[in-house]
C-alpha cells in the first residue's frame, strides 16, 4: 500500500541535496537513502499506517490521532513512549477494537498478519482478541474482577479460547502461574484479587494475557502502578516470557528508562503522531526530533545539574496547530512549520544498520534546516 | 527564633496504628508504620525521604508537622518541643509550614477560583483586606511563574504543571520557613516535572526555604536533595549526603533500589530483589531487609543492626562493614570459587 504510506524515501538525487548547508555550526551529517542498508526481511506482524482518529465530545471534536505509523515485528519487544494525552493508549485500543463509542476512525490501516483489522466485523475482531492479540492494562487491581477467584478468571478465559475442559484449564492455569514466578500457585488460584499484592496481581494479569498464547501482547503502562523493585521483577519477567512464548510485545509507557531497559526499538509519540522511531539505544543517545531531544534532556540523571524541561504546554487537541503539532514549543521551528505537517522521513544513521525515521521538516531532503544533531562524529 | 541548631530535630519517633477486633474492640496488633526514627533537618537544606509504598515516608512527614500524633518520641521545631502541642497552640506552627500535596488534580477545590485557593491560608492566619489579599495573590502567582489574571479562573482550566504551581503558591502564602513536599512531581509528565523542580530550587534560594521532599523517584531525589533518608518498612536503613550515597550506596537495599531504577543509557543489569516488601504489621525479625537481602546471613534474622557511621554524616543500618564487597562477590561469576575464602562475616549465601 505505497499510496497510504506517508513515509517518504528520498531519491538518489535528493540524497545529494541533503548534504547539510554550509552555514552554521554543529551540522548534522545525515544522509537520506533510497533503501536503508539493511531492510528487514520479515514482514511486520502488526503494521499501523496513517491512523487518524477523532473523539466527539461535548466541547467539540478532539483530533486525537493525526496519522500514526507503527510496526511490530515478530518476536520483538517494541516501545511506544509519550506523555499524557499523546494518544498512545488510544493507539493500542484501536488495535484491539475496544474504543469508546464516541471515537471515529477517519482513515488509515491497522494490518495484522496481512488483514486490515478495520475491515473486520465485531465478531471477527472478538475472535482475535485474547486468541491472537492480548492486552495488559495499567492498574492490575482494577483489571481483575474483585468478585471472582483468580482460578475462575483464568480458567474462564482458557476454556473459552482453547479446547481444554475445566480440569485441563486448571492445570494450564497452574502452569502459567508457575511460569510467572508466583511462589504458591495453588494458593494464588484460590485467592481473590484483594488478597494479592500489586506485583502479584500484575503477574496474574500477565498470566491472563499469556493464557491463550497470543502472538502479540499490548502492555499499557504495565509497571507504572508498581514500586521500583517490583517493577524490576516484572520487567525481567516480561523479557523472559517474551523469549519463552516467542510472542511480540508492544510496551506503552511514559517512562523512557523502562523503554530503554526492555525494548529493542522505540516509537516516540507526541500529540497524536509518532514523531520518531528507531533502535532504542540510538534514539536515546542521539535523539533526532526536537521533541525527543527535549524529553531526554528533561530526565533527572546522575551528574545532570540542570534540567531544561520543555517550554509551553501540550496543544489542545480540539484545536491542534495546523502544521507540525510540536511547532509552538519547538526551539528550532521555522515559519514553514506553522502550516506544514511533515511526513515520516527515513534517516540513515552510520552507527546502526536499523531503520530510523523522524517526522520533522529538518530531515526532509528537499527542505532547508538544521536539526542540530551530529550523527557521524 | 533561635538561629542556631537544626530547624527540626526528631528523636526516636514512633507511629503505631492499633488493629482492633473482637467484641470489646481490644487492640489485637499494631502496624508499626514508623518505628524509632531519628534525624535532623538543617536550615536551608533539602532533606529527602525515599522508599517504596508503605515504608512510612509520608507518615514521618505528617507526624513531624503534627498532622498525626506520634505514638512515642520527640519532635523539636526551631528549638521548641512541639511533640505535645494542643491544636490551638499548633496554629502558629502551621503558619510557618507550607504543604505541597501530591496530586494537583484532587488537591485543589474545583469550585474555588485560584484567588480563593491561594489566599485561604491568609484568611485563616492574617487579617488582611480584600485589596491586600489580591495584591499578595498576584505577587505569589508571579513568583511561581503564572500570570496574574489566572487568579479569576478555576482549577479545571489548568494543566497538571500549572495546578502544581498553584499549589506551591498557596503553600508559600504565609512566608513559611519550612515546606513539606509529598511527591510533588509524581503526577506530572517528565518535561513538566523538570520545570517544576527548577522552580522549587529557585524559590528555595530566593526565600531561604527548608524543604522536606518525599518521593519514590530516586532520579528526582538525586537532582533535588542535599541529604537523603532511605526508609524500608518503617525504619531508616541508610542516611547521608545524596551525592556520596548515590555514587557508592552502602546498604544493600539502597543499592538494589538505585539499581532497579530504569535509566536511559545504562548497560548494567539491574539487581532484582526477590519477593514483596514485608508488611509493617508483621515486620521481619532482626534486620527488616534480611528477607530480601541478596546476601543475608543467619545473624541478620537474629540481630537488629543499629545505624552505624560509615562516613562523615553518613550512616547505614547493616551488620556488615562492607556489604557492597559481598554483593559484588555474589554477582561476580567467580563468586563460587572465592565465596568461602573472602567471607569474613559469613555474609554470602550462594545458592
Amino acid at each position: 500500500m505505497p499510496d497510504s504510506n506517508p513515509t517518504t524515501t528520498a531519491t538518489d538525487e535528493s540524497a545529494d541535496a541533503t548534504e547539510p548547508p554550509a552555514s552554521g555550526t554543529n551540522r548534522a551529517e545525515i544522509t537520506v537513502e533510497t533503501d536503508p542498508r539493511e531492510e528487514r526481511v520479515e514482514e511486520p506482524l502488526l503494521e499501523i499506517r496513517n491512523l487518524q482518529l477523532e473523539f466527539e465530545t461535548h466541547e467539540g471534536t478532539v483530533h486525537a490521532l493525526n496519522g500514526v505509523d507503527l510496526d511490530v515485528y515478530p518476536g520483538e519487544i517494541v516501545g511506544l513512549v509519550g506523555e499524557t494525552g499523546c494518544g498512545k493508549s488510544v493507539t493500542a485500543r484501536s488495535v484491539l477494537g475496544i474504543l469508546d463509542d464516541n471515537a471515529n476512525i477517519l482513515g488509515g490501516e491497522i494490518t495484522y498478519r496481512g488483514t486490515d483489522l478495520l475491515t473486520l466485523s465485531e465478531a471477527e475482531r472478538r475472535e482475535l482478541r485474547g486468541d491472537q492479540i492480548a492486552m495488559i492494562f495499567q492498574e492490575p487491581m482494577k483489571s481483575l474482577n474483585p468478585a471472582f477467584t483468580i482460578e475462575d478468571q483464568l480458567t474462564t478465559v482458557i476454556e473459552r479460547h482453547t479446547d481444554r475442559d475445566s480440569s485441563a484449564a486448571r492445570a494450564r492455569a497452574l502452569e502459567l502461574l508457575e511460569d510467572l514466578g508466583l511462589p504458591d500457585p495453588e494458593d494464588v488460584l484460590e485467592s481473590y484479587p484483594h488478597e494479592l499484592s500489586g506485583g502479584m496481581a500484575q503477574r496474574v494479569l500477565i498470566a491472563l494475557a499469556l493464557s491463550c498464547e497470543p502472538d502479540l501482547i499490548l502492555a499499557d503502562e504495565p509497571t507504572t502502578a508498581l514500586d521500583v523493585t517490583i517493577q524490576a521483577q516484572i520487567l525481567d519477567l516480561l523479557v523472559d516470557l517474551q523469549e519463552k512464548y516467542d510472542t511480540s510485545v508492544l510496551i506503552i509507557t511514559h517512562n523512557l528508562g523502562v523503554i530503554d531497559r526492555v525494548t529493542s526499538r522505540v516509537n516516540v509519540m507526541y500529540a497524536g503522531s509518532v514523531v520518531e522511531s528507531g533502535p532504542t539505544g540510538r534514539v536515546f543517545e542521539t535523539p533526532l526530533h526536537p521533541y525527543t531531544q527535549g524529553l531526554v534532556e528533561a530526565i533527572p540523571m546522575p551528574g545532570r545539574d540542570e534540567l531544561s524541561g520543555i517550554d509551553g504546554e501540550v496543544p489542545d487537541l480540539d484545536d491542534p496547530p495546523a502544521g507540525c503539532r510540536y511547532e509552538p514549543r519547538c526551539p528550532v521551528s521555522e515559519e514553514h512549520c506553522k502550516t506544514y505537517d511533515p511526513p515520516m522521513t527515513v534517516v540513515s544513521d552510520p552507527e546502526t544498520p536499523e531503520r530510523r525515521e523522524v517526522r520533522c521538516i529538518h530531515y526532509e531532503p528537499d527542505q532547508p534546516g538544521d536539526p542540530g544533531v551530529v550523527l557521524d562524529e | 527564633m533561635s538561629e542556631s541548631g537544626p530547624l527540626i530535630q526528631v528523636r526516636n519517633l514512633k507511629k503505631y496504628y492499633p488493629i482492633t477486633g473482637g467484641l470489646l474492640g481490644r487492640t489485637k496488633d499494631r502496624v508499626k508504620a514508623v518505628d524509632d526514627v531519628s534525624f535532623d533537618i538543617h536550615r536551608g537544606e533539602t532533606l529527602g525521604i525515599a522508599g517504596e509504598s508503605g515504608c512510612g515516608k509520608t507518615t514521618v512527614a505528617e507526624t513531624i508537622v503534627r498532622l498525626l500524633d506520634p505514638t512515642d518520641g520527640t519532635i523539636h521545631y526551631d528549638g521548641r518541643d512541639i511533640t505535645n502541642l494542643k491544636q490551638r497552640e499548633l496554629r502558629s506552627l502551621r503558619a510557618d509550614i507550607g504543604l505541597v500535596p501530591q496530586d494537583p488534580f484532587s488537591s485543589l477545590n474545583p469550585r474555588m477560583r485560584v484567588r480563593d485557593i491561594v489566599s485561604e491560608p491568609l484568611d485563616t492566619h492574617r487579617d488582611m483586606d480584600s485589596e491586600a489579599v489580591t495584591e499578595r495573590v498576584a505577587e505569589l502567582l508571579d513568583q511561581v511563574g503564572l500570570r496574574e489574571e489566572y487568579m479569576y479562573r478555576y482549577p479545571h482550566e489548568f494543566s497538571g504543571g500549572q495546578r502544581q504551581r498553584i499549589a506551591i503558591a498557596r503553600a508559600l502564602a504565609l512566608d513559611p520557613s519550612f515546606v513539606v513536599l509529598d511527591e510533588p512531581t509524581s503526577a506530572l509528565d517528565v518535561s513538566v516535572q523538570a520545570k517544576v523542580l527548577e522552580l522549587l530550587e529557585d524559590l528555595q534560594d530566593e526565600f531561604d526555604l527548608t524543604y522536606l521532599f518525599i518521593t519514590h523517584n530516586l532520579s528526582v531525589m538525586d537532582y533535588i536533595a542535599d541529604r537523603i533518608l532511605i526508609m524500608y518498612v518503617g525504619n531508616i536503613v541508610e542516611r547521608g549526603p545524596t551525592d556520596r550515597m548515590f555514587a557508592d550506596p552502602h546498604h544493600p537495599y539502597t543499592e538494589a533500589l538505585l539499581s532497579a531504577v530504569p535509566r536511559i543509557g545504562e548497560d548494567d543489569d539491574p539487581i532484582v530483589l526477590d519477593g514483596d516488601v514485608p508488611s509493617p504489621r508483621n515486620p521481619p525479625s532482626g534486620c527488616v531487609f534480611h528477607t530480601r537481602c541478596p546476601y543475608a546471613s543467619d545473624a541478620c534474622s537474629a540481630e537488629k543492626p543499629v545505624l552505624n557511621e560509615i562516613g562523615e554524616n553518613w550512616e547505614s543500618r547493616c551488620l556488615f562493614e562492607d556489604p557492597r564487597a559481598a554483593v559484588q562477590r555474589r554477582f561476580d561469576d567467580e563468586s563460587g570459587a572465592e565465596g568461602a575464602a573472602a567471607n569474613e562475616s559469613t555474609s554470602t549465601t550462594d545458592d
